[in-house]
């Protein structure tokens, strides 16, 4: 499985946001989208997805294009929102059968994925409640829950962390890791730089729509010409010195 | 909090002056004046057709009407959402902001029950055979029970202990059925004053409980969204408010009719059902207009004009449903989801014909309980198969290509 995205240019209007980007996420790999707010992660994501139509260059998951096979490119993905987006009228037991029917999941085995997976975050107990009720943490682990039950090819993760209390926080982490074992493609956005430092194979450094630099965390080091330098002292640098220059 | 207030009531003012120009349209006005001009010449000539001495309904009819127009206009406070944080600092101050809202609420009222009291006086002075200051002491006891109607809304304000259904009950009910039962079966002047010493007694709680405790501000907001809300949804009748979002509901006891998790071809079904079920703005206007169209049909003797409403009812019960088509564009999943577009539309058109079946088997209930031929009654089932075919062809074919 590869995500290849191909000299991507996009925005929400005629203005472009993103101005050529091109990276790819490869199967086992967690890739982090590193930038400010306002950089563009979130367009890139919303590009991938397919909620935005690329102006210029392609998005393609193993062959497909949402363009000539969207079916079997949405199939592969599944999406954490940045912002939990939940049924109103849906229990949290309907949110898991409609994920299950729409994935065309087989019922019985995803259902025991649901259960330990409900389990992990503290959920077993409210699956006849309304979610949309649910805190914001909640919601985000109802989030988890629905995006990690479909064993999905791709996930596409938009700041993850916001809200999620630490055990929660541990256990996504420990779930991206098990994901990625299995062979799965993480894409993850986010400004928590010591955890993507820690847990992302790869880096994607965007600043105003545009990519700075990307690699591994020693290429980074490299290209910043120091050893020591932590994810944060590189991303500062870097931005700085766009912004100084520009 | 003088100033407070006044900014409040300029704005809300302005919501209401903003609304009325929808709600007060042309149509509206020109149909409200024929129902106003028909119902005043109806009463006219009932009057007319009143003996001299007293029917035995007369009385409790207008205990009934009487408690009925009290319950008219509520409490309007004017809070807003922020306030919770930005008002906190004044909690000390929020009783004098609640007198400026009791008195708006009382004048409000003053002007809705002497409208209402001079509406009845020709029946109360003809059927009721009441004297000039027996009247002018029923509009005196209207207009205080109303103030103990209000009073209570300042007590719960702040006293948690009070605000129960028992309460609700004996001032909104049990007080004004005794009142008026008393006013017009013994002396209109005993009720004045029994409704007086309520309320000084609700005047003395409400200084006691302001004093013991602090501003209920969650309460308080819940009571004033909720106005505000059914404000709303009447003007939502004429012009669309964004405020209306409705209610959800679960219905458990439903649960066992709506589908089942199947394949992604009905992921659709799945979620269309339950927001019909669940979300009051769909249910209650299904309903409403159904019921509606059952009762009125139920009194057309008249084969055309049953027909006519018959198509008139399939048609509004159509049409008003089909934004439940566009109900998920927002939810972001419902795109992400790999789902074949043609499905959607499918479920839908399976799901509307399904209730408007239902709906056309209470409107041909309804011929048959107006006695109509068999012959009629096989035209209105006709007429309701061909709305259905019509409703969810290709009208509702366009539809779906236009809003998607």
């Amino acid at each position: 499985m590869t995500l290849k995205i191909n000299g991507l240019v996009g925005g929400y209007s005629q203005v472009p946001v993103l101005k050529n980007i091109s990276f790819e996420v490869r199967a086992g790999e967690v890739v982090g989208l590193i930038g400010l707010n306002g950089a563009g992660k979130s367009t890139t994501i919303n590009h991938v997805i397919g909620l935005l139509t690329p102006q210029k260059g392609s998005i393609i998951i193993d062959g497909a294009t949402l363009m000539k096979d969207p079916e079997t490119y949405k199939s592969k993905m599944a999406y954490i929102p940045e912002i939990p987006v939940l049924y109103q009228e849906l229990t949290l037991r309907e949110h898991i059968d409609l994920t299950i029917m729409a994935y065309g999941l087989n019922k019985g085995k995803a259902w025991l994925r649901a259960e330990s997976l409900l389990k992990m975050f503290r959920l077993s107990n409210k699956l006849e409640w309304f979610p949309a009720n649910f805190s914001k943490g909640m919601k985000q682990k109802v989030m988890i829950v629905c995006a990690f039950l479909t064993e999905a090819e791709l996930y596409v993760i938009d700041e993850p962390f916001l809200g999620l209390d630490p055990l929660a926080t541990r256990d996504l982490l420990n779930l991206i890791q098990s994901e990625k074992k299995r062979g799965a493609a993480v894409l993850m956005s986010t400004h928590v730089l010591s955890t993507a430092q820690e847990h992302c194979d790869y880096f994607v450094l965007l600043h105003e729509g545009k990519i700075k630099t990307q690699g591994t965390f020693e290429e980074l080091r490299n290209v910043y010409q120091n050893q020591q330098a932590t994810l944060t002292d590189i991303y500062l640098g870097l931005t700085q010195e766009v912004t100084n220059h520009g | 909090m003088d100033n407070l207030w006044n900014v409040r009531l300029k704005k809300y003012q302005r919501v209401l002056l903003h609304y009325s120009r929808f709600v007060l349209n042309d149509h509206f006005v020109l149909a409200l004046l024929f129902f106003v001009g028909g119902l005043g010449l109806g009463y006219s000539n009932f009057l007319r057709s009143l003996p001299n001495t007293l029917e035995w309904w007369s009385r409790p009819l207008m205990v009934v009407i009487f408690v009925l127009m009290l319950q008219m206009g509520s409490f309007v406070s004017l809070l807003d959402e922020p306030d919770t944080i930005f008002l906190l600092p004044l909690e000390n101050k929020m009783f004098s902001f609640l007198k400026r809202a009791f008195t708006h609420s009382f004048f409000i009222a003053l002007f809705f029950q002497s409208l209402s009291m001079l509406i009845s006086i020709p029946f109360l002075q003809q059927g009721v055979h009441l004297r000039t200051a027996e009247i002018w002491l029923l509009w005196l006891t209207q207009l205080l029970l109303k103030a103990v109607y209000l009073g209570r809304f300042l007590i719960i304000s702040y006293d948690v202990k009070v605000d129960k259904w028992w309460m609700k009950l004996s001032v909104e009910f049990i007080i004004p059925v005794s009142v008026m039962i008393l006013t017009f079966y013994l002396s209109a002047f005993i009720a004045l004053s029994l409704t007086l010493v309520s309320l000084v007694v609700m005047v003395y709680l409400i200084r006691k409980a302001a004093k013991k405790n602090v501003f209920r501000w969650k309460r308080m907001l819940q009571i004033e969204n909720h106005r505000m809300m059914s404000l709303y949804r009447f003007i939502n009748l004429f012009t669309d408010v964004p405020q209306v979002k409705g209610s959800v509901h679960r219905f458990k006891l439903l649960d066992a009719y709506l589908p089942k998790m199947k394949t992604s071809k009905d992921v659709f079904k799945f979620l269309y059902w339950r927001a019909l079920v669940r979300k009051s703005e769909y249910s209650s206007l299904y309903l409403r207009l159904s019921v509606l169209g059952f009762v009125v049909l139920i009194f057309i003797p008249n084969i055309i004009l049953a027909i006519i409403l018959t198509m008139l009812f399939m048609y509004l019960v159509g049409f008003q449903l089909l934004p439940l088509y566009n109900d998920y564009d927002d939810i972001i999943f419902t795109h992400i989801y790999p789902l074949k577009k043609a499905d959607r539309l499918a479920n839908f058109r399976g799901v509307l014909r399904c209730l408007l079946l239902l709906t056309g088997v209470l409107l041909v209930a309804a011929s048959v309980l107006a006695t109509h031929a068999l012959v009629e009654t096989l035209g209105v089932a006709g007429t309701v198969l061909l709305m259905i075919v019509f409703l969810t062809g290709n009208f509702l074919t366009k539809y779906a290509v236009k809003n998607t």
